[in-house]
């Protein structure tokens, strides 16, 4: 009596604790919610990169720059992705306790060089006195890490980036004049270096759940001086800490993990959400100044999650080249706002947004591109914010709402260069948002936040 | 069997047994917490994101008053929602004094930016249009605000009468108000902002009147904001997000939000005005803390003379009804500690670290409620990293180290601010190591072989 007296007690109070949301926060813990935030991280995303690898002085070059927080040895694997989303190459950093890797993006696509001029490795990383080691780490393979890549990857590597093809793929990315693409960096247990993400034992093997990374990126032009830096997007893992074996295991039914995660795409069917990372938003609301007689110049950096699976073949990656966009709005500083959609019909006033409009996985676009944003009021106005739902207004795999990120330069002179994150309007868990609708007196479909509860 | 000796799936009582297997339902939902994370939705956890809030702090700024080429900072605000807002604005000293408040009205999806320079050297404010219900353009899918006071609201005072001005400048420029010392001297302008949502316009009223969150805040998390340090002359320019501080939870008045009660059911533990509450409704404000401990980078010299500056702010010391001379205390908040990393993982750690010790600094280490410190500056990082390396990182703790008002950890933010040849500039946010619900951290301790207090993330369950 008196056990199950207590397993009472126990399960009132527990009830007691479910009465509190309108309160208190639900949690007031660290890496236990879906909002991403800059605090150490599991994975890293750097959202956009471009690099002029022909010129000697890298004319055009992006650095990433990332750090382990904490005291024990971590290994990152860097996988750099096209702008079809299609991963060209993967390595591995070895980070001992509290150690800062720089990467300059040039001297991998100009000059063949990973993990600096020395390279790292459990043989060759200068371990500082108040580093340890970390007994969850299988450091077999990583006594030297390869820090040269031959000259025939390195031509691949630069074919991959500027003309979008890879051995046997012709549809791997778009055609640039510099290599542009996305890179992710991920907390792993064990030195693989070509195992990347579309490799099955990725994420059931070699991902760890650690959130000790923090990184940042600069892109400079040298011919222009202009530099601008921003943290990566820190996306942590839920929870943190040990390994797929030490984790509860997967339960169906009543315990299930994060709805979708960053990585859902590419994960096992049988066993998702094993990445257990927090998955991005799909909202924005970005500012933009254009022209004026500081003759201001904005362009948009947009990441979006690509399409295709694992076992994508060559032939799927084109479709990571055009993923839609459900919406965006422009208002200019008289908060008049011009909408763009799939659904333009039910959007007033309408002036706009007959073809679907469709971007790659990565990109560096303009505001007032108009191929992306046919707006009129980039033509006629010289202020506002753009209201962005990039979902694609689909939800083919039941993963709910399409992931991005986005992130905006100013420019403005000729002299002046400045980047920071847009806000994002609601976190990852948040269920896709249709497209508005203005001919409803009371529609709650509107440009706007999210609702604080997601279902 | 005795009646009452049953086990649970035995014969017990049927209201026992589905009483005891919702509990059981309920408790699956804790259990969670080693699966999933503990929330989903928005605006529900103490984690500081880019996403829309009621309060934005602008945590560093400066102005050359006597020149717009020179340094000057630049703020927009966006309302992100189709309801009309009032933002008011407060300016802060550097020993977080706030010398002056003014309402700056939004329509639903309204933007305005705002030169610092035009405030404090011009003394216009909200543009040269300034805002209002009269004078704002409403754009067609701007809506009105039902639970905004609007009545104030027509057309917001625009331009500050001239011995306002000259106050403002003495107060951010010589630190001096009211025959005391409320900042420190400075060539330029230095100070920092708040722009809370409110529910009225009463542009004089700041965050230290009694009324201010008892009628003025509201908690719509709609605004979103970015800053802008410009230096004309250098062509230097640094743009940040500002820091988006969100009420937790979201929406409605004073009024409609369930009313303070004690125990158990306490709103969050601390908040981002908890030194300006009413002791007796101390969470009014519901806005999330900020951290106390972060991670930035730093580079110095090297080839490409790189020169990194961190722009710190701090939660001041002194309560909604200090006296003016006690904000002097605001100018000296004690660091707790500082550990420099060079690129080779040697950690050095700042006076009051255990082990390595730099040298002889025997005096303590003490910022003010803003502030734009050189890495390196041996006033303040004392480190030989900083002279012997050429790049690392930085563990703060920010915290001062006490609990005289037993609300935990004091409150920060850090921004970093990279410049190289000259003729490169770039301006990014420290990591935060863990959130403002975090405890306090203490000193880290390298004598112990198997101790836990070392510089590093959180740890993931706060208390």
């Amino acid at each position: 009596v008196k056990r199950v007296r207590i397993l009472l007690i126990l399960g009132l109070a527990v009830v007691a604790l479910d009465a509190r949301p309108e309160r208190r926060p639900w949690t007031v813990a660290n890496d236990d919610s879906c909002d991403i935030g800059i605090a150490p991280a599991a994975t890293l995303l750097l959202p956009f990169f471009e690099v002029d690898f022909d010129s000697v002085t890298g004319r055009r070059n992006t650095l990433f720059t990332i750090t382990n927080t904490g005291q024990r040895a971590q290994i990152a694997r860097v996988t750099l992705w096209t702008d079809f989303a299609y991963p060209v190459l993967t390595f591995d950093l070895y980070l001992t306790g509290y150690d800062v890797q720089s990467v300059s993006l040039y001297d991998v696509f100009g000059r063949g060089i990973i993990g600096g001029e020395q390279g790292t490795g459990v043989d060759v990383s200068p371990i500082g006195e108040l580093s340890k080691r970390n007994p969850l780490l299988d450091q077999s393979g990583c006594g030297q890490l390869p820090r040269r890549i031959e000259p025939a990857l390195l031509t691949q590597l630069r074919i991959a980036f500027t003309k979008g093809v890879v051995p046997g793929c012709p549809n791997a990315g778009n055609v640039h004049q510099n290599a542009r693409g996305y890179a992710t960096i991920d907390v792993v247990g064990n030195c693989a270096p070509g195992r990347g993400p579309t490799d099955s034992r990725y994420f059931s093997e070699d991902i760890r759940y650690d959130n000790v990374l923090m990184g940042d990126y600069i892109f400079v032009d040298a011919g222009e001086s202009f530099a601008q830096a921003s943290p990566m997007v820190h996306i942590r893992a839920l929870p943190g800490g040990g390994t797929q074996a030490t984790r509860i295991p997967e339960l169906p039914g009543a315990l299930p993990r994060l709805g979708r995660t960053f990585y859902g795409r590419l994960q096992d069917p049988a066993r998702p959400g094993l990445d257990a990372r927090q998955p991005l938003p799909s909202t924005f609301a970005v500012r933009w100044i254009n022209g004026g007689t500081g003759q201001f110049n904005t362009s948009l950096q947009i990441w979006r999650d690509g399409l295709t699976g694992s076992a994508a073949s060559c032939a799927d990656y084109e479709d990571n080249g055009e993923i839609l966009v459900a919406e965006s709005v422009a208002f200019d500083e008289d908060e008049n706002g011009l909408g763009s959609s799939l659904e333009s019909e039910i959007f007033i006033p309408n002036p706009i947004g007959r073809e679907p409009i469709v971007l790659p996985a990565t990109s560096n676009i303009a505001a007032g591109d108009w191929d992306v944003f046919p707006q009129d009021t980039f033509e006629d106005e010289i202020s506002g914010w753009v209201y962005f739902n990039l979902d694609d207004g689909k939800d083919d795999d039941h993963r709910g709402a399409h992931q991005n990120w986005v992130v905006v330069t100013i420019q403005a002179q000729g002299l002046y260069s400045a980047t920071f994150d847009a806000a994002w309007l609601g976190n990852g868990c948040s269920p896709a948002v249709g497209v508005t609708d203005y001919t409803k007196d009371e529609s709650t479909i509107m440009p706007g936040p999210a609702e604080d509860v997601n279902p | 069997m005795h009646p009452m000796q049953w086990t649970y799936g035995g014969n017990a009582p049927m209201t026992l047994r589905i009483l005891l297997i919702l509990c059981l339902t309920s408790s699956l939902s804790a259990a969670q917490l080693t699966n999933g994370p503990h929330t989903q939705a928005n605006d529900d956890s103490c984690d500081i994101g880019i996403a829309p809030a009621a309060t934005l702090l602008l945590p560093y700024f400066e102005v050359d008053v006597d020149s717009v080429v020179e340094e000057n900072t630049l703020f927009t605000i966006t309302n992100t929602g189709g309801a009309a807002q009032v933002a008011r604005v407060t300016l802060w000293t550097d020993h977080a004094y706030p010398v002056l408040t003014f309402d700056i009205y939004l329509t639903g999806y309204d933007v305005q930016a705002i030169s610092l320079y035009d405030v404090i050297s011009r003394g216009v404010i909200g543009g040269t249009q300034g805002t209002g219900v009269s004078v704002s353009p409403a754009g067609e899918h701007s809506v009105a605000n039902p639970l905004l006071d609007a009545s104030n609201c027509g057309d917001l005072p625009r331009q500050l009468g001239e011995p306002l001005v000259q106050q403002l400048k003495q107060a951010l420029i010589d630190g001096e108000a009211s025959g005391c010392d409320v900042g420190y001297a400075h060539e330029n302008a230095v100070g920092y902002a708040t722009i809370d949502v409110v529910g009225n316009c009463a542009p004089g009223r700041g965050p230290l009147d009694p009324k201010y969150f008892s009628e003025d805040i509201r908690y719509d998390n709609v605004l979103i904001g970015d800053y802008i340090r410009l230096n004309r002359s250098d062509n230097f320019a640094q743009a940040s997000p500002m820091v988006h501080i969100r009420a937790v939870p979201a929406g409605g008045t004073q009024a409609t939000r369930i009313p303070e009660l004690p125990g158990p059911l306490q709103r969050l533990e601390r908040t981002f005005y908890g030194r300006l509450q009413d002791p007796e409704r101390p969470h009014l404000d519901a806005r999330q803390p900020l951290p106390s401990t972060f991670g930035a980078r730093w580079i110095n010299g090297g080839q490409g003379a790189f020169n990194t500056t961190l722009q710190i702010w701090r939660e001041g010391v002194t309560g909604r009804t200090a006296a003016c001379s006690d904000y002097e205390r605001n100018g000296r908040i004690e660091v707790l500690e500082s550990v420099a990393f060079d690129e080779d993982e040697n950690g050095y750690g700042s006076i009051y670290s255990i082990i390595p010790f730099p040298g002889p600094y025997l005096d303590t280490i003490v910022l003010p409620a803003t502030s734009n410190i050189a890495a390196g500056d041996d006033d303040v990082f004392p480190q030989e990293s900083f002279d012997d390396g050429v790049s690392g990182w930085i563990y703060l703790n920010l915290d001062d180290g006490k609990d005289d008002d037993g609300r935990g950890a004091n409150q920060n933010w850090v921004t970093v601010t990279m410049r190289a040849e000259g003729r490169y500039s770039t301006g990014l946010e420290a990591a935060m190591l863990g959130n403002g619900c975090s405890s306090a951290v203490a000193l880290t301790d390298f004598t112990e072989a198997d101790s836990t207090i070392l510089p590093g993330p959180a740890e993931d369950v706060n208390p």
